[in-house]
């Protein structure tokens, strides 16, 4: 069964849930018609899987919005956001959009979207930028949501209070490096 | 309340871990002081952001692996999320971190972000559009054949070029690793390498690319890597100090050129702290070169310069470069053994003996 064909609101479930199986399905199905699109439109076959993950990405987001429904087929929705993305993206590196504009969909990728996807890799990769330990504490703690104790024992410290000291000192780096790009809205 | 303790207490208080008590007495504060509270909303908000920014990380690293499990592992090289940089390309991204910090602190510091200038060398239209019809076509093989193109290769050997190397690489492993700037070998999975002197052309592999600073890593086949023996240099142990003594070799042309300068700044390009600077002239193709203090000890690695103020040129520190050589050999073999046994007392000797392991990057 592709997963085209299965019941929307199951459909909706398992990815919101990152079943493997399902988001394997969805890729092998949307993925060549996405690299399709934009090695016609000037992109690499680097850039459509990128763009692509980026879809999908945003696609898990939209399921887990409770009030989430499918208006069309999956895979022509999850084609329809790349295309949007990709769009987004030539028209950052200066492309002529005159022959693209009617291809514009805009109806399911809003802006906000689009910020908060660009949002999100810059965060992950300040996160990256942070080095070891701060990486491992600061991962642990905020997304893991393990216990100061938890770190500690992980990371080898001798009581909960070091590892308490050390997530502030990678707290306010990362604090830092990722206020840096506040200002920046266009 | 320090600040520490005031992240302290509201990690408690969202994880529910204060007593009663302590709890209702916080949320009476919170009610009466408006600044509290301010704060308490921001710190849930940067959680969120953290949690949604690593969360992004986690997604797409599954998504990559379903991509590798689908359609194999040629093309893509899974070194960690900071591997897939969209379009943005590469090296935009290490300076659109200094260019965001413009609009708060423009007038403070007077450097203007087009002031800073990667040293690469100018690529006329067609040259550029050559590169990227070159780079089309090898992935298209890749994809299409298996490992066995991607060795072809990499073992080729290749003429060589006569025209204006794009910048530098050094060799810091005598089994095939080199280091460059990031901004050399954007979009690029291949790069060529040559000595002209000595005749010696070949393909590397980009097997890493820092996701914040203009670093990159480059690899060359083990048949190539036979050829070298163990690096000549050790890194520089302390920080560099203002008024240190340092020189280069680098290829602003197509000929080897050594530069020398002196540290000015333990910081660079807009307080940069991955980077410091030094007065010395620098040209296009500098970028990736080595920079040695006085007795030969490797202090960093050449990436910009600034237009506006003559001589001032930026190099990224070598203790951040040898924190991400640790960070990449989780991945990689990189025999880090050294072969420095005698001191030289004249430049020129150091010089002879460091040239071997300096290439141009085309």
């Amino acid at each position: 069964m592709t997963a085209d064909q299965q019941i929307p609101a199951e459909l909706i479930q398992k990815i919101r849930e990152q079943d493997s199986n399902t988001l394997k399905a969805v890729y092998k199905e949307v993925y060549p018609m996405v690299k399709k699109y934009i090695i016609k439109n000037s992109g690499s076959e680097d850039d459509a899987a990128d763009v692509f993950q980026d879809a999908l990405y945003l696609l898990i987001k939209k399921c887990e919005n409770p009030g989430f429904e499918l208006t069309s087929k999956l895979s022509t929705f999850v084609v329809g956001i790349a295309k949007n993305l990709w769009l987004k993206k030539l028209t950052k590196s200066k492309v002529d959009l005159a022959s693209y504009q009617d291809e514009l969909i805009i109806e399911n990728l809003d802006d906000n979207e689009s910020i908060q996807l660009e949002r999100a890799s810059f965060v992950k990769r300040c996160i990256d930028a942070l080095g070891e330990p701060c990486k491992t504490i600061i991962v642990q703690f905020y997304f893991e949501q393990a216990s100061m104790q938890e770190i500690a024992e992980s990371l080898k410290y001798t009581n909960a209070n070091n590892a308490k000291n050390q997530k502030y000192k990678c707290l306010m780096r990362l604090k830092k490096m990722i206020e840096k790009e506040k200002p920046v809205r266009e | 309340m320090k600040e520490e303790e005031k992240i302290a207490l509201f990690d408690q208080y969202l994880r529910n871990e204060l007593p009663q008590d302590e709890r209702d007495k916080f949320e009476l504060d919170l009610n009466e002081n408006e600044s509290l509270s301010r704060d308490l909303e921001a710190y849930k908000a940067l959680s969120a952001e953290i949690y949604e920014g690593e969360s992004y990380g986690e997604i797409k690293q599954s998504l990559r692996n379903i991509h590798t499990e689908l359609y194999g592992k040629k093309k893509f090289i899974l070194f960690q999320p900071k591997f897939l940089i969209p379009m943005a390309s590469a090296a935009a991204i290490a300076l659109l971190l200094t260019v965001y910090n413009i609009n708060s602190n423009e007038t403070a510091q007077g450097d203007a972000a087009s002031d800073y200038n990667e040293l690469t060398s100018e690529l006329d239209d067609s040259q550029t559009s050559k590169y990227h019809q070159e780079e089309a076509s090898e992935v298209k093989m890749t994809s299409e054949s298996d490992v066995d193109s991607a060795t072809t290769i990499l073992s080729e050997m290749l003429p060589i070029s006569d025209s204006e190397p794009k910048g530098s690489c050094f060799l810091i492993s005598k089994n095939g690793y080199f280091i460059t700037s990031k901004h050399l070998v954007i979009k690029r999975r291949y790069v060529k390498i040559q000595q002209k002197d000595r005749g010696i052309a070949f393909n590397a592999e980009v097997i890493y690319r820092d996701s914040a600073s203009d670093f990159a890593i480059l690899k060359c086949s083990e048949e190539q890597a036979s050829n070298f023996s163990a690096v000549p240099f050790k890194f520089y142990s302390d920080k560099p100090k203002l008024g240190d003594q340092v020189f280069t070799l680098g290829y602003p042309k197509s000929d080897i050129v050594y530069t020398s300068g002196e540290v000015s700044s333990d910081r660079g390009f807009r307080s940069d702290s991955l980077s410091f600077q030094i007065t010395m002239p620098s040209n296009p193709g500098n970028s990736g070169a080595p920079l040695f203090t006085s007795k030969g000890d490797l202090v960093g690695m050449v990436i910009a310069n600034n237009s506006k103020k003559q001589s001032v040129t930026y190099v990224l520190k070598s203790d951040f470069i040898q924190d991400r050589i640790t960070y990449a050999k989780k991945k990689h073999p990189i025999d880090m053994s050294k072969n420095y046994t005698k001191r030289f007392h004249h430049r020129q000797d150091l010089i002879a003996k460091y040239r071997p392991f300096i290439f141009e990057i085309h």
